[in-house]
């Protein structure tokens, strides 16, 4: 177990997951809480076989083309916030459709809602520093993801 | 034709400016004492590099709603381009979703000296909010 984002923890377990059928399979299971007093949640879990190029094409195509994939419908973008010497990571900012929120020691900030498309391309810039060109911003229009 | 045991590794002009964009380094001095130090301490220094690679470069999804092709690409080069070029042509800084991301950061890891294999994970329907016990696929 290693701390996480404070007063978060992580952890790696291994274990068998609840859909499998076969027993005596181990699965390395990652999990988090959001402090000491909270339950273990798992977020992922792997094997050790070597996935290959070809292998993440695959995934990457359902992942990225399906109509099912919450990546195709909504715009996310989250990135870590260091602390001001630039050595730990203290919190994230996240930007989640039409909500910005920042999350630090715990404690969730909202930070804007966003009403218009242009509200949405600022704020990727003012607090990603992602700044768009004129033809990426005109490609959210039409699509389900866009605001307004 | 490459053996099909080949991947990708950045070269040393690329792993400059990408540690200058993830504001390790300031200087390729600064970048050749880094890359000593990967070699010297690399817990330590892979430690480091993760923290600015997080706080750099943001997981997002917008190659698929802030583009006028809608795709994504994992090619490498493509990568670097979209990840570190953007944030020099006045673009303002990148990222991409997961398999982006770490197809970027393992041709970093893989130039910077680290031996790695790469696996894929499946996400868990709790990290959807959803506490059944089940994945999605991998």
């Amino acid at each position: 177990m290693s701390p996480g984002i404070a007063p978060g923890e992580l952890r790696l377990i291994k274990d068998n997951i609840a859909p499998n059928t076969d027993p005596d399979q181990r699965l390395g299971i990652y999990q988090s809480r959001e402090s000491p007093d909270r339950e273990w949640m798992t977020n992922y879990c792997f094997t050790e076989l070597e996935f290959l190029p070809g292998d993440f094409e695959n995934m990457s195509f359902k992942t990225s083309q399906a109509r099912t994939s919450f990546f195709t419908y909504r715009v996310v973008c989250v990135k870590m916030l260091l602390d001001e010497k630039g050595e730990e990571i203290i919190g994230t900012i996240a930007l989640m459709g039409t909500e910005l929120k920042r999350k630090t020691g715990g404690e969730v900030e909202k930070l804007a809602t966003f009403e218009n498309e242009s509200q949405r391309v600022d704020a990727l810039d003012k607090w990603f520093g992602i700044r768009l060109r004129d033809d990426e911003k005109a490609g959210i229009r039409r699509m389900v993801s866009a605001i307004g | 034709m490459p053996p099909l045991t080949h991947r990708y590794a950045y070269d040393g002009s690329q792993l400059h400016r990408y540690l200058s964009h993830i504001s390790l380094t300031n200087s390729s001095s600064d970048s050749d004492r880094f890359l000593q130090s990967c070699r010297d301490s690399p817990l330590q220094s892979l430690t480091k590099l993760i923290r600015h690679q997080l706080a750099t470069v943001s997981f997002d999804s917008l190659v698929l709603h802030y583009t006028q092709h809608h795709t994504v690409c994992l090619h490498e080069e493509t990568l670097f381009e979209k990840i570190v070029g953007a944030g020099e042509k006045g673009l303002g800084k990148r990222g991409g979703y997961c398999m982006e991301n770490n197809t970027f950061f393992a041709a970093v890891l893989r130039g910077l000296g680290y031996e790695l294999l790469t696996t894929g994970a499946r996400v868990s329907n709790a990290a959807n909010g959803v506490f059944d016990g089940g994945f999605e696929g991998w």
